[in-house]
């Protein structure tokens, strides 16, 4: 105690405070002394703690590779201030990190967006390379350099045999072995790939993707993967009249409410009215926070993103720095956790809640065009916790 | 030393740093799990319970949330949280806050650990460091080299 009146407050206490603050404050009393520093940068134990605690709102990070490579910068946003719009399609809510080292260092291939987990984003390079950032502390972690960091989570993708008439193998990492190994074969699998956003979705435990009841291509369910017991089970997908080459003008945005339940459709949008343009796939991100809009990924022709306004039923773009070719935009939890961490994860519940936003008609319409594209690779990453 | 009441409670006593002693229910005490472990070990039985920690004005208002912490149920549970925010505002300011904190934390109550962890938390969300070191009298012991490379780590965070 120095000052008069003054008091001075012990590090378990302070540590409780902290965890009831959001991490851009968390990160911004880093610089109040050097023992707050190292309590907020090098314990796993404050990072879970604070995770645990956390009523952070989503982050939205979106992958530019151009614009990295040219300034450096990723664009993040939070997700949930990010439909405060003004009329040039301008957010207050966007703002720019400075990744310090990998991931986006220019490569021969740019990078994807696989997943996220527990604020942790898991980018895969078309040569395979997996890197693991977390915007939030921006520690970069490749997995050549440190396959433990591959320990704490379970890796999964989903391998079509070639010419294997829909024998599919599922694989996780292996840390001894140090690479993917088999842990789960499906005989008939005729899972249909997006070619712009791998449709892979974890949630209640399993491993989610639209599939084709035959080797038509046509995707007609969702098979569902539990990873840990390994069931096996289909969903339906809503009932969709077939209306030829209309679907194409066409994206209706369905929505399961509870897991399992009926679909519901949520909106309809006609593109070129709507949005301005011809015709294009798209991904439902996540609803607003008060639920009035839905935030849509364009994919082509550019990219762009842009709310769709439930009530007013009305489109309106957000301007992206870098825009408009950008190559992945995906929602993470905002947490100070990294890879050294050891206590055992609990799931994301931002992951749940947006596999209930999954476009399904779109697929329908525009299965012809599923393998025509660079990313249709066969891998699909998707990172859950062991 | 115990004691029972009318309704056949027993009462223990609980005597703060600077010697104050506080006669309380049994029920109420042990919200605290520092000294329900203390009154299963046997502390209890002779004389009061020392809590060396805990001056008599900051134990006052820990036995003060305590008591409306266990005569309340479920249902009021309204009623309970008005009643929490009224009894966090009474404490006025950081100092206050801080003694409570500290003393929820030794005594080990989650609930009131908890409250005003998020009423500090609260407090400070909007201030800078300079603001939070004066708040707890902590040195700046950064370099000016060192804070500024925290600084541009973390440029976001102090948009």
């Amino acid at each position: 105690m120095s000052a008069a009146g003054g008091i001075s407050i012990p590090l378990d206490v302070v540590t409780d405070i902290l965890c009831n603050l959001p991490v851009k404050t968390v990160l911004r009393f880093k610089a109040v002394s050097k023992v707050w520093c190292s309590l907020i940068d090098s314990s796993s134990y404050f990072a879970h703690l604070h995770l645990s605690a956390s009523n952070d709102d989503p982050m939205l990070v979106i992958l530019t590779n151009e614009y990295i490579e040219k300034t450096g910068f990723v664009v993040c946003a939070d997700f949930y201030s990010l439909d405060d719009v003004e009329d040039d399609g301008a957010s207050s809510s966007l703002k720019q990190v400075r990744p310090r080292s990998c991931p986006f260092k220019p490569r021969n291939g740019c990078s994807i967006a696989l997943g996220s987990c527990h604020g942790m984003l898991v980018l895969g390079s078309r040569e395979g390379n997996l890197d693991f950032w977390n915007p939030i502390t921006n520690q970069c972690y490749s997995t050549q350099a440190q396959a433990q960091a591959l320990n704490q989570y379970k890796l999964v993708q989903r391998v079509d045999q070639p010419h294997g008439g829909g024998i599919c193998e599922f694989q996780s990492y292996n840390l001894e072995a140090n690479g993917f190994t088999t842990f789960h074969t499906l005989p008939d699998d005729h899972a249909v790939d997006h070619p712009y956003r791998q449709p892979y979705c974890f949630v209640n435990g399993a491993l989610h993707y639209l599939a084709a009841a035959s080797s038509d291509g046509f995707p007609s369910e969702i098979v569902a993967l539990h990873l840990e017991t390994l069931e096996c089970y289909k969903l339906k997908l809503p009932i969709v009249q077939d209306e030829g080459m209309w679907r194409r003008m066409y994206i209706d945005v369905w929505v399961m409410k509870e897991y399992g339940g009926e679909w519901t459709k949520l909106f309809n949008l006609i593109t070129y009215l709507d949005c301005g343009i011809h015709h294009s796939f798209v991904y439902p991100i996540g609803y607003s926070k008060n639920r009035d809009k839905v935030l849509l990924h364009f994919f082509f022709p550019g990219d762009f993103l842009g709310w769709y306004h439930l009530k007013q039923k009305k489109f309106i773009a957000v301007n992206i720095p870098g825009g408009p070719h950008f190559f992945g935009a995906i929602l993470c939890l905002p947490s100070l956790v990294n890879h050294q961490s050891s206590e055992k994860l609990i799931m994301e519940p931002a992951t749940v809640f947006f596999f209930l936003m999954q476009t399904i008609t779109l697929l329908i319409a525009n299965s012809n065009t599923y393998m025509s594209h660079a990313y249709s690779k066969q891998i699909a990453t998707s990172i859950i916790t062991k | 030393m115990s004691i029972t009441t009318e309704n056949n409670e027993k009462m223990i006593t609980l005597m703060s740093s600077d010697g104050e002693e506080f006669v309380v229910e049994e029920a109420v005490a042990a919200q605290s799990q520092t000294i329900k472990h203390l009154i299963e070990d046997g502390c209890s039985t002779e004389g009061s319970i020392p809590l060396p920690n805990v001056t008599g004005r900051v134990l006052s208002e820990v036995i003060q949330y305590c008591k409306k912490h266990s005569s309340s149920d479920d249902k009021e549970e309204k009623e309970l949280e008005a009643w929490d925010a009224e009894f966090v505002k009474a404490a006025d300011d950081h100092v206050a806050l801080t003694d409570l904190m500290m003393a929820a934390n030794f005594l080990d109550i989650k609930g009131l650990l908890d409250l005003v962890a998020q009423t500090l938390a609260n407090m400070i969300t909007g201030k800078s460091p300079e603001e939070v070191r004066r708040m707890w009298n902590i040195k700046n012991d950064f370099t000016p080299e060192e804070a500024e490379k925290v600084r541009k780590e973390n440029q976001w965070a102090f948009e």
